[in-house]
């Protein structure tokens, strides 16, 4: 049986005591399992993942990393904030928080310099990432001389170059052009074929269908609205759109335009949702 | 087209080139990469021997001293690889900034008594300038020259990581340096969104076409950059703690003292003490 690396129980969490973000959130992720967090704006996905990394606890409910519960007290013990930065690498939404080094190759560094990684290591798996994100001509650059994708591509390296267990990546693709989006895709699943554990959140469903086995769609109500596996998911329509992840198309063929709601993914049965017939 | 308009225009365009000026005066990294004498010294000798120096500024009381100090910072710039015009500039925006406003007053008669040069009659209040007030301003003005040219000196040629590394050896508490290391990410931010908030300005109302729209503008920014600004160092510390950060950074490259290094803290060490013993 595999390890639940998190597990989360009846969890909520406010900004600041008046800003609820999470009501009672219930999940638990196992070690090599793909998951993936959806849900509209605000519905709470960059907290939720906030909550996994240890940078913010929960007010009440548990989080739970490999069954030791994640509080303050917990990362009062340098062994365990040591062990537990080592295993779980963060991927902020926001790239431009994570580059806080003079140059784009001391903050790839940055990580690995801070735990203390091997360097032979962290010297081969950089060549790798860098090739990888085509980032190696931004090595000498300041990171306020980049655009945001090739930022969101530095901050990305710098945390894959730690090599960690968990992957924690929130919106990863977005504001990517395609080809890049795809290499990182193909990363991350090749690094869940080598054993890692992959959470993302993302809005985007063709990144849901490729990555995740495990989905969790968080609602309007900051609790989990459904979680099951992708293709359940993925093929029910009336969920999706009731959490502002489909959108409606309108097209126009010759004199006739008709409008349908869009479902980005393949299967049976989740294409052209709703089919209405205009003009 | 009204004169209004075009001094916006100019105010607009002032603000902005200014702002990425301050972006790369603060934060530019370019010259402390740069293969130059400061550059070589190790960070914490460096860090001693620019305050000794420094100090013999403060000491000293003669202008031909201080002209000394200030050409030898002018030579230490000149053999860091720094061109002349590009250091003359970046000392001489901040000089006029902490010297203006305490050194006119000595210029007049009402605080430096002595022979009269002559006087500007303004109206009702006369400003006599004496030979003494004259000789105190232009050695109130070399030695902020002199020291505004070595902290200037100091904090382009070494890196910043180094430079919060090295305090940190001279016993500066860690939560300090902590909060100066943030800082630093922080200024840049910070540009950054008054940056951006010109532009988003600019974009939907083309300009700040009035003085009370442009007031109304401006307090609103204030406020919501002060939030977001916080917001922001809040997440760039979170960032920090996430890939193993505890409080003190790693450099990659020890601290090496050499030969050299002793010598010129020698050299510095020599000039401090002759600068207090001038001056007493
Ligand atoms: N620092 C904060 N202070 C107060 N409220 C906040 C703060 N950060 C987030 N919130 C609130 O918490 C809720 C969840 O925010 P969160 O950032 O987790 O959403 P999200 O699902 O990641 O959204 P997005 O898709 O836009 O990234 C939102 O309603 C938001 O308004
Ligand atoms: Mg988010």
């Amino acid at each position: 049986m595999r390890d639940k690396v998190f597990s989360l129980k009846e969890v909520y969490f406010s900004y600041l005591g008046r800003f609820p973000a999470l009501c009672g959130i219930d999940a638990e992720i196992l070690s090599g399992q793909k998951v993936a967090v959806v849900g509209a704006n605000g519905s709470g996905k960059s907290t939720f993942l906030s909550l996994l990394d240890g940078l913010i606890f929960a007010d009440k409910g548990e989080v739970r990393f490999l069954g030791r519960e994640l509080n303050g007290r917990a990362f009062s013990d340098d062994n365990f904030l040591r062990d537990f930065r080592r295993k779980v690498g963060f991927v902020f939404q926001n790239p431009e928080v994570q580059l806080f080094c003079p140059t784009i190759k001391e903050d790839i560094l940055f990580g690995p310099l801070q735990l203390g990684l091997d360097k032979a290591k962290t010297e081969s798996c950089l060549e790798r990432v860098s090739e990888m994100l085509g980032i190696g001509g931004l090595f000498e650059r300041s990171p306020h001389q980049l655009s945001i994708g090739e930022k969101r591509k530095a901050a990305l390296a710098s945390v894959l170059v730690m090599d960690p267990e968990v992957l924690i990546l929130d919106e990863p693709t977005a504001g990517l052009d395609p080809s890049t989006s795809r290499n990182i895709i193909d990363l991350l699943l090749d690094e869940s074929s080598a054993g890692k554990t992959v959470v993302i959140s993302t809005h985007d469903l063709h990144v849901v269908e490729e990555v995740a086995e495990e989905v969790y769609v968080l609602g309007q109500d900051r609790r989990v609205a459904s979680c099951g596996k992708m293709r359940d998911i993925l093929s029910d329509a009336a969920l999706l759109a009731a959490n502002n992840l489909t959108h409606i198309h309108s097209h126009r063929h010759g004199a006739l335009s008709h409008t349908h709601s869009h479902l980005h993914c393949e299967q049976k049965g989740c294409r052209d949702g709703g089919l209405n017939k205009k003009g | 087209m009204g004169g209004g308009v075009f001094k916006e225009r100019f105010v607009e365009h002032s603000l902005s080139s200014f702002l990425a000026f301050l972006k790369d005066a603060l934060l530019s990294e370019e010259v402390s990469l740069r293969r130059g004498f400061a550059q070589s010294l190790d960070p914490r000798i460096k860090i001693l021997s620019f305050s000794f120096l420094i100090v013999a500024v403060l000491f000293s009381k003669s202008i031909p001293v201080l002209f000394c100090l200030y050409s030898l910072s002018i030579a230490l710039a000149c053999v860091s690889g720094i061109g002349l015009f590009f250091f003359l500039k970046r000392t001489w925006v901040f000089i006029p900034l902490f010297s203006l406003f305490i050194a006119l007053p000595v210029l007049s008669g009402n605080f430096s008594p002595g022979e009269k040069l002559f006087a500007l009659n303004l109206g009702h209040a006369a400003i006599t300038v004496t030979r003494e007030g004259v000789y105190v301003f232009v050695l109130f003005i070399l030695r902020i020259a002199a020291m505004v040219s070595f902290a200037v000196l100091l904090n382009i040629t070494t890196r910043h990581f180094s430079l919060l590394k090295a305090l940190r050896v001279f016993k500066v508490p860690q939560a300090f340096v902590m909060v100066m290391g943030i800082c630093y990410r922080y200024i840049y931010l910070f540009i950054g969104i008054i940056e951006n908030a010109l532009l988003s300005v600019k974009s939907r109302v083309g300009m700040v076409r009035n003085y009370k729209t442009g007031q109304r503008v401006a307090g609103w920014n204030i406020a919501s950059l002060w939030i977001r600004s916080c917001r922001l160092s809040e997440e760039v510390y979170a960032a920090m703690l996430s890939r193993g950060y505890c409080g003190e950074p790693v450099l990659e490259e020890s601290f090496r003292v050499k030969l050299k290094d002793w010598i010129w803290l020698l050299f510095t060490g020599g000039v401090l003490a002759c600068g207090i013993k001038f001056s007493l």
